[in-house]
């Protein structure tokens, strides 16, 4: 029993890192064959100590293994002004590729589809903290992946609405959506401000309404809408409790997201009076600790989405969407006059 | 089975293994920095330091300054409250009296609010040197005649031994540890006159005297020796004994005082502006980091963190901030290795970057630091980390407080995180950028360019500019008053040779010491040593040109020597810092001494020569033609002065615009009186000059790449003047020379009766013109003409498109052709007017039909000389191909 333990060890400790390691970015591509995630593993090799903990942390004492076990991984040193040593060792690993957009610090982990293309990255200071906080963050990106993969297969076979519909909530997933699909609708939120612009508030929460309920749009662009709507409404004096009921409905259709925060913010900002200000009272939740609350409330209950339109703080939520004078939807950007 | 066992041991193993790792690993990367709170003052707040009184005044007549004695009668050191009356020269000292010579700036050009060029200042003035009531030896009250060349080179030769012998020096340091030497204890730091007057009786004689003065600046004791007497001269006894009184203060003055290598960061890292202040906080910091001072980092860092908020004039509160920021950063290893090896003056625009309490505030830089890390290069993309939006989601304009309000609770007031959460227009997407690196310890600044707001980052020890749309940047950051880019690169080339410059550093210290004591003619020697060992030396310039200007200003040898000097050295790269110098300091001396002309033109002449380009950046071009112009006494002279610099820059391919364009302003400018035939005159015979020197651009072979450059940028600057006549002769002569250049459009659209009455008009547009476009400019005529041509457009308020027609015209129509489909959710208004002040909206509705758009004018038939054409709405940037106005003038009308 002794022997085989030992022989056990040894060959565990022989064993790869990850389950496919490539040593370059051409390498990572085939063993990925197009079905498999890539995670590049970007690092600052010789300007930023903290890459340097950081790669101790996560590759040396393998703190990310587990996290990378079923993707093809790849280290990808990035230097500083490189030597041509360094140049030589950039192009062995990534040829004649460069790296995808979207990194906006070194050390990150990104997650690439099986063609090449970024699908997510775990890059922020508190997710790349530790080696666990980084695995936590990404092993939950690449289950994102897997799901919005499987929603944009169902998109692809689906038609019409349904398609739409299905894009819109691969849209919601975490990862980002592949360039060509591009998240359902092209969507430029200005385009709503300028769209209402010369809008009543009763023509303007019609239109508003129309293009929440056509099932077309993202939950980061339905906050958006609203966004543009609560500020148009502002700017026009609307009352309070419409502003009110404004950014709690946007605030409700991911209270996780960045536009949550705004709602929130807003709210303490334009509706409630300073002196019946909740937040006095309650302390703030960043959005990190608001997501792990949020975990732990989908764990308990089974794993049930957050409602879009819950009304927890009895504020009353818009009511339901009229058809505007001519009964048409009216597309974006255009003026109704 | 047996595969499946495997995998779980593995996973098992793999997990044991990985919490066993990670523990200590974990442990070490949870720890968080302490977040940075309002810090306590350890003193109470000193008062403002008054300024001392100047013992010169300025003559009435004259602007010469009268040295007033005082009524000391002998050089006996006072107290130190007395510190004003015992000679020690201040930097804090403005000596108002000493105008600078007017550059052809105009400063009081009113300032656009949103503009992210620097408010200009009055042009640093050339100070004076206060001396003190010391016996004058009259062996030393002569001014030495001016170096020649041998002179020069001998001195060059020595400055080069002695750099050899400080790299040798440097090189056996140990632990990058110098010379250090406390001779001077604390109780020796409460009476500062002391140690001054033992070191001038003991120090000095050998460094004024030519023949000793190397040899004893190869000892690193007469080097710190020289830095202690420079740090009391420039702080004063006052100062001194306060710092001195502080918690720790007299610790800290040795410790400074003892090591040479922190006196050279102190003293000669650049300006030492209110360096009493600089000395308050760096005994603020010594007594709360007593025990980490040692480091030299650490004194780097206290040092330059020090001098910079002092000498910007920001508070104590954000001084330690900021200090404990890049402290704390660099010893948890958080900065990019740059950092590392930063020079005192490198530093100094690190840990010294503007905005203490928002882009540089500490929670913003540690909220770059820690999500915006990359390398260097890295920093010059970074500005589009942000979203270019001018409104934001909810509609907000980036100019009010609303655009970022109700994300700034989540963000934790980080101005940084803020706007990549809700995004930014080129002010914040530049600051990104710069602060990103800033935060990482790399040397960045934002500049302003017109209308616009770019930065540059440095990448090894060369600044790259990014998001620049335009040549005019106006540094964010600057040691010298002195904004252009030239002068960046000037003080990054002139302290990149660092040895060469702490000589010459020291060199200019001796020498204003020196002068401080009335020993005249060293002084000068000195100076002549300090220029020779680094001509790019720009303080040392300014400081030996003040003194000259106080001593002799009529010197005619010296002066010509200095224009020499910095024609040979300094103009050969640093075309714009070369010229700014001689028009401000220079010419005005210099100038009244040569009447002859010729022999003033070939000063002219010698500096062209050194013009081949623009040398670093383009550079304004106009306020040195305007000085030398200016030199001359009459019309006639004026008039040869302008053919000769139209003839010599009219074959340099980067300065035929710019000539012609100060060529256009300065005619613009001219009175002209209808009645004085001589002033008309003139006026008409500068216009020929420019005219044949434009005519005589080639349109085929050598120098022809040039032409249409610079024939866009004479026709901008004529329709900027509102010169319809020159506006027009341009379009036609591009016409003539590049005619490949301009398009061959048939438009189809419904005209209106009547003869195109804009067709010899002038066109002007409201957007900002950058530098390809600018190229273009001759495309702007042809917008009027039959072929149609492009001028770009901004919609926005009262900004679109205006047209001065030929003569006042009764008008049937106008038609707009835009180079794609005019946008059509806001209504246009077509708007008349007189004079071009007042304006009149039309009844008429302009149709949009497709990429034009058309007045119909026949009903109103308004009268006027003027007409532009407004959207309303939201700003909207297009192109014009063509642009129509039908009518009939009035003259002809009434004939």
């Amino acid at each position: 029993m002794k022997h085989l333990l030992l022989i056990l060890t040894v060959l565990l400790s022989v064993l790869p890192l990850h389950a496919a390691s490539a040593r370059s970015y051409d390498e990572a591509l085939r063993k990925a064959g197009g079905r498999k995630p890539i995670v590049l593993f970007c690092y600052g090799a010789n300007y930023d100590k903290v890459s340097q903990q950081t790669y101790e942390s996560f590759i040396k004492k393998r703190g990310i293994a587990q996290a990378v076990r079923s993707v093809v991984f790849l280290e990808v040193p990035v230097y500083q002004m490189p030597n041509e040593k360094e140049q030589k060792q950039w192009h062995k690993v990534m040829g004649k590729n460069s790296l995808p957009g979207g990194i906006w610090s070194y050390p990150c982990l990104v997650v690439l589809d099986g063609s090449g293309a970024m699908r997510g990255i775990v890059q922020s200071a508190e997710e790349m903290e530790t080696a666990e906080t980084a695995s936590i963050a990404l092993e939950k990106l690449l289950e994102s992946f897997d799901d919005q993969e499987d929603l944009i297969k169902k998109a692809v076979k689906a038609s019409g609405n349904k398609r739409l519909n299905l894009l819109s909530q691969a849209a919601d997933v975490q990862a980002i959506m592949p360039s060509s699909l591009s998240g359902g609708t092209p969507f430029d939120p200005i385009t709503v401000v300028e769209a209402l612009q010369p809008m009543a508030l009763e023509e303007a929460n019609n239109y508003i309404r129309s293009m929440v309920s056509s099932g077309y749009y993202s939950r980061r662009q339905r906050q958006e809408i609203f966004a543009a709507y609560a500020g148009h409404v502002r700017r026009n004096g609307g009352s309070a409790n419409r502003l009110r009921a404004i950014y709690t409905e946007m605030r409700n259709i991911d209270p996780t997201s960045i536009y949550a925060a705004y709602a929130e913010g807003a709210i303490e900002l334009w509706v409630v009076p300073k002196e019946l200000d909740p937040s006095k009272d309650t302390p703030y939740k960043t959005l990190a600790q608001r997501r792990a609350e949020e975990e732990a409330k989908k764990k308990a209950s089974g794993g049930s989405s957050p409602s879009g339109s819950s009304d927890e703080e009895g504020w009353t939520p818009m009511g339901t969407t009229k058809k505007s004078d001519d009964g048409e939807y009216t597309p974006m950007g255009s003026t109704k006059k | 089975m047996s595969q499946n066992l495997v995998k779980l041991l593995c996973g098992v193993f793999a997990s044991m293994m990985l919490g066993y790792l990670l523990k200590p690993c974990c442990n070490m990367l949870t720890h968080k920095p302490e977040q940075v709170t309002e810090v306590e003052t350890i003193v109470e707040q000193t008062p403002t330091e008054e300024k001392t009184e100047t013992d010169i005044l300025a003559d009435p007549d004259d602007t010469a300054p009268v040295i007033v004695h005082t009524t000391e009668a002998d050089d006996s050191f006072e107290p130190a409250e007395k510190t004003d009356k015992d000679g020690l020269c201040s930097d804090e000292d403005e000596d108002d009296d000493w105008t600078a010579s007017d550059d052809g700036d105009d400063w009081s050009v009113a300032r656009d609010s949103d503009s992210f060029v620097p408010t200009k200042k009055e042009p640093t003035a050339l100070k004076n040197v206060r001396e003190a009531e010391v016996p004058e030896d009259p062996a030393e009250q002569v001014v030495p005649p001016a170096c020649n060349n041998a002179r020069n080179r001998a001195l060059r030769r020595l400055s080069d031994n002695l750099a050899d012998k400080y790299v040798r020096a440097e090189k056996k340091k140990k632990d990058g540890i110098g010379y250090r030497d406390d001779k001077y204890k604390a109780e020796h730091w409460k009476r500062p006159d002391l140690i001054y007057r033992e070191l001038l009786s003991s120090t000095l004689p050998p460094l004024a005297r030519q023949k000793t003065r190397w040899k004893a600046l190869e000892d690193p004791a007469t080097q710190l020796n020289l830095a202690r007497l420079t740090l009391i001269r420039k702080a004063g006894y006052e100062t001194l004994a306060r710092v001195a009184e502080m918690k720790m203060g007299t610790a800290m003055l040795v410790s400074l005082t003892s090591d040479l290598d922190w006196m050279n960061g102190l003293l000669f890292s650049g300006p030492t502006d209110r360096i009493g202040k600089a000395l308050e906080y760096l005994a603020i910091i010594y007594s709360r980091y007593t025990e980490q001072m040692t480091s030299i980092h650490t004194r780097r860092i206290a040092t330059t963190t020090a001098l910079e908020f002092a000498r910007e004039g920001w508070s104590e509160q954000d001084m330690l901030a900021r200090f404990e920021y890049y402290h704390k950063s660099f010893e948890e290893g958080k900065l990019n290795v740059i950092f590392d090896t930063l020079k005192y003056w490198e530093t100094r625009l690190v840990t010294g970057c503007k905005e203490p309490s928002g882009w540089g505030s500490p929670r913003s830089l540690q909220w770059q630091r820690d999500n915006v890390r990359l390398p260097a290069e890295g920093y010059l993309g970074a500005c589009n980390q942000l979203v270019y939006r001018l409104r934001n989601v909810a509609g907000d304009s980036v100019f009010s407080q609303d655009y970022l309000a109700p994300i700034l609770k989540h963000t934790n007031h980080t101005t940084a995180w803020a706007h990549r959460e809700i995004g930014g227009v080129c002010g914040a997407c530049s600051h990104y950028g710069a602060y990103g690196a800033l935060a990482a310890g790399i040397p960045a600044m934002t500049m302003g360019e017109p209308g616009h707001c770019a930065y540059t980052v440095r990448i090894g020890n060369d600044w790259r500019m990014s998001y620049s749309i335009y040549w005019q940047h106006s540094m964010h950051k600057t040691f010298w008053g002195n904004y252009d880019w030239d002068f960046l690169i000037l003080m990054q080339n002139l302290y990149s040779d660092h040895h060469r410059q702490l000589i010459s550093d020291q060199l200019l210290a001796t020498a204003e010491l020196l002068a401080s004591r009335r020993m005249m003619k060293s002084a000068f020697n000195c100076y002549d040593a300090a220029i020779a060992a680094q001509p790019l030396n720009w303080p040392a310039l300014l400081s030996y040109a003040g003194y000259l200007k106080q001593k002799s200003p009529e010197n005619l040898g010296r002066w010509k020597e200095l224009h020499d000097k910095v024609v040979t050295t300094m103009a050969a790269t640093y075309h714009n810092a070369a010229a700014t110098f001689l028009c401000r300091y220079v010419y005005p001396h210099l100038l009244p001494m040569v009447p002859d002309r010729r022999a003033r033109n070939k000063m002219y002449d010698a500096f062209f020569d050194k013009c081949a380009t623009f040398g670093t950046n383009r550079w304004d071009i106009a306020p040195l033609l305007t000085a030398q112009i200016e030199g001359c006494t009459n019309a006639k002279e004026k008039l040869a002065y302008m053919k000769e610099s139209l003839k010599t820059l009219m074959g340099k391919s980067d300065y035929a615009g710019a000539v012609l364009t100060w060529g256009l302003d300065y005619i613009s400018k001219l009175p002209v009186d209808a009645a004085d035939a001589d002033s008309a005159k003139l006026h008409k015979e500068f216009s020929k000059l420019i005219v044949r020197a434009m005519g005589r651009a080639r349109a085929k072979g050598k120098g022809s790449d040039s032409t249409w450059p610079a024939l866009g940028e004479a026709i901008y600057a004529a329709a900027s003047n509102g010169d319809k006549l020159t506006f027009q002769a341009i379009g036609k002569l591009a016409y003539r020379k590049c005619r490949k250049n301009f398009p061959k459009n048939k438009f189809k659209f419904r005209t209106f009766p009547g003869r195109v009455v804009s067709a010899k008009g002038l066109i002007r547009t409201a957007t900002t013109i950058d530098p390809g476009q600018m190229s273009q400019c001759c495309l702007h005529w042809a917008v009027l003409q039959k072929q149609g041509g492009s001028i770009p457009a901004k919609f926005e308020g009262t900004s679109g498109m205006t047209i001065e027609l030929e003569s006042p015209s009764q008008l049937n129509g106008v038609v707009c052709v835009f180079n794609g489909n005019a946008k059509n959710d806001r209504d246009f208004k077509l708007e008349v007017s007189a004079d071009g002040q007042n304006w009149e909206p039309t009844d008429a509705v302009p149709v949009i039909a497709g990429n034009t758009v058309r007045v119909d004018l026949r009903k109103e038939k308004p009268e006027t000389l003027f007409v532009r054409l407004l959207r309303d709405g939201d700003k909207w940037e297009s192109t014009i191909v063509g642009f129509y106005v039908y009518g009939r003038p009035v003259r002809a009308s009434k004939k």
